[in-house]
């Protein structure tokens, strides 16, 4: 919605405030409706006039009885039937238009001018005071320009099939597509006709594929928990854990424990559990994904949402990520600047693993003392996976520690040389 | 019990129970306890080895980390086999240790172990006195293994194992442990006197 005309706010600087009155407006100065209650009398309690006031003469509002040419309903329900000439009250005349002419006005609507345009702009009705109609005049031209506009607008109601007001109704009924069922179409308006066309075809397009998901999904068991993925409890449990490299399926939970199993080695829980083919990541999807296009793009939709967010390992420069550069999150330093990526050291370690060996400064004096156990090697042992954990390199140090305590005896070691 | 491993104990059971393998009488489990902690499983020796015939009994142990963790295997029926000890029945095989595969089943594991029957691993043994045997004296590891399978499997007997009964019977006569007379002759390729001297010391 826009923001409030001129003209509107006009209007609503002379309705008084109802939570003002109460003495809990929180908007004060700036609150769009009165609060001068100067030149208005303080509302009549209505509970005064019920003779149920529990304040007496304490109470905040008025204690009066009903004048006679103000009549008030007791009960705050607003009663057409019993308006009154002298109430001033322009009705949004919903009930002239159902009676049937424009002109054809009430009796207690005899001294309002209507009209179609200004109905929205009715005021609010306040429980417990009189019903005050919107004062002031507005220019007839501006009005005119209005109901032209309104006429252009499509009907919502026709729109979903049934407008009350059929052919009498001052909107436009649209033309039925019959792609969505909806009367939507503008007559008179061909490019607004294309545009949703296309938008019906592409949705279409998109329902069909979500059905398509659908179907392929709703039956695949993990190969770890062996339930069905889509009946598994809770339902946050229902995501499929998608391997780069094969295509058998397992539940995002049961792949990931699998893959930071600590008991076995890093080649076994990277492998998938069926095939043993090895796969870097594991991707976290809805919907069981097989063809392989399809699953170049789920990655790469992984992939960008995670660049997006802050490493938290890296944490803005502060920390270090073993991963550097080739992390899949976010390095960024808190001016925006991003980390120069740059390939991680990786050393061989004593139990044939790689591991990545960048930034870790501390333990240069433990390589050094271990490094004739290691050595370089080219294989790829990188693995962005989101929620990898670094209890690892504890391993990693301990080991380090162990040798260099226990003597560097390297007979355990030394078929590591030749292999 | 975590419920994960619970329910696919469940599953793998049935899993086993409707198996081809179960209706051919290769593989059978049986439930010990309740809480799908403990079962008991049977493989049959398999054809053209020296278990043809027999039956062998496993205690399967399910571990609370399941399917994560494989589950403990060993052999409750005496076998001669390079990769499981005569003593104890305890298996060697990477599956069951640090080659385990989540997605691996009770019935993927009982079929491997019938494998393991068929093809030994004398590199990698469990049993060095069984895999030395395997390796240097295939012939007679063949019929010391048959013996075992007919002794303790239900193997069916034939005529010609007859010399390794009347052995086994002339220690036991001499007031040894049947089974350990049955030891000793195995690993000392059936020679009475030394195995008469292992037994003494």
């Amino acid at each position: 919605m826009a923001a409030a005309t001129p003209r509107e706010q006009a209007w609503t600087r002379q309705v008084l405030c109802r939570f003002f009155v109460s003495g809990v407006c929180r908007y004060g100065d700036t609150c769009r409706y009165s609060h001068d209650q100067a030149n208005k009398a303080p509302p009549v309690c209505r509970f005064f006039l019920k003779n149920q006031c529990a304040f007496g003469d304490k109470c905040r509002f008025a204690h009066v009885s009903s004048t006679p040419d103000e009549p008030r309903s007791p009960s705050p329900t607003f009663q057409p039937k019993e308006r009154k000439s002298s109430l001033k009250v322009k009705l949004t005349d919903l009930k002239s238009q159902e009676t049937g002419g424009r002109n054809e006005t009430s009796p207690g609507l005899s001294d309002t001018k209507f009209s179609w345009s200004k109905w929205t702009d009715a005021a609010e009705f306040v429980p417990g005071q009189p019903y005050r109609g919107k004062i002031g005049t507005e220019d007839e031209e501006a009005s005119k320009v209005d109901l032209e506009e309104t006429r252009k607008l499509l009907c919502p109601y026709a729109m979903m099939g049934s407008c009350r007001y059929g052919d009498r109704c001052i909107y436009t009924h649209g033309l039925l597509c019959e792609l969505c069922g909806s009367y939507c179409l503008h007559p008179n308006d061909p490019a607004q006709q294309s545009q949703h066309m296309e938008q019906c075809v592409s949705d279409h397009e998109k329902d069909m594929e979500h059905s398509f998901a659908v179907a392929r999904s709703k039956d695949i068991q993990c190969g770890i928990c062996m339930e069905v993925i889509w009946d598994k409890t809770p339902p946050s449990e229902r995501r499929f854990g998608i391997l780069s490299n094969c295509n058998h399926p397992f539940c995002l939970s049961c792949i990931r424990k699998w893959r930071s199993a600590r008991q076995f080695e890093k080649k076994i829980v990277r492998s998938c559990p069926e095939c043993r083919v090895k796969s870097d990541f594991v991707t976290p999807s809805q919907y069981w994904v097989v063809e392989s296009a399809e699953k170049t793009e789920l990655i790469g939709t992984y992939k960008v949402a995670l660049s997006k967010k802050p490493c938290k390992y890296f944490n803005q420069g502060k920390g270090t990520c073993p991963f550097g550069g080739n992390c899949f999150y976010l390095h960024a330093y808190p001016d925006g600047r991003k980390e120069e990526p740059k390939p991680p050291r990786k050393v061989g370690g004593s139990d044939g693993r790689f591991k990545i060996m960048q930034n870790y400064n501390l333990w240069d004096f433990f390589e050094q003392r271990s490094s004739r156990h290691m050595r370089l090697n080219d294989d790829d042992e990188l693995d962005g996976e989101s929620d990898i954990s670094w209890a690892d390199s504890d391993d990693w140090l301990d080991e380090l520690l162990f040798y260099y305590y226990s003597g560097g005896d390297d007979s355990e070691l030394s078929d590591f040389d030749d292999d | 019990m975590a419920n994960i491993a619970v329910a696919r104990i469940k599953r793998e059971f049935r899993e086993v129970v409707k198996s081809e393998e179960a209706a051919k009488c290769n593989i059978r489990v049986e439930l010990i306890d309740d809480n799908f902690t403990e079962l008991r499983g049977e493989i049959a020796g398999p054809p053209e080895t020296p278990y043809e015939g027999g039956k062998f009994l496993l205690e399967i142990k399910i571990p609370e980390t399941y399917p994560f963790n494989p589950p403990k295997v060993k052999f409750m029926t005496k076998i001669w086999h390079p990769n499981i000890s005569s003593v104890t029945g305890a298996i060697c095989l990477d599956i069951l240790k640090d080659q385990w595969a989540a997605a691996m089943t009770l019935r993927t594991v009982l079929l491997s172990l019938q494998a393991l029957l068929s093809a030994a691993e004398p590199d990698d043994p469990q049993d060095a006195v069984v895999a030395k045997q395997y390796k240097e004296n295939r012939h007679l590891w063949e019929k010391t293994a048959r013996h075992w399978a007919q002794e303790y499997a239900e193997a069916p007997k034939s005529k010609k194992d007859d010399e390794f009964y009347d052995k086994v019977s002339q220690l036991a006569e001499m007031g040894f442990d049947r089974h350990k007379a049955l030891t000793a002759l195995s690993a000392h390729e059936w020679n009475m006197e030394r195995a008469t001297q292992d037994l003494i010391s």
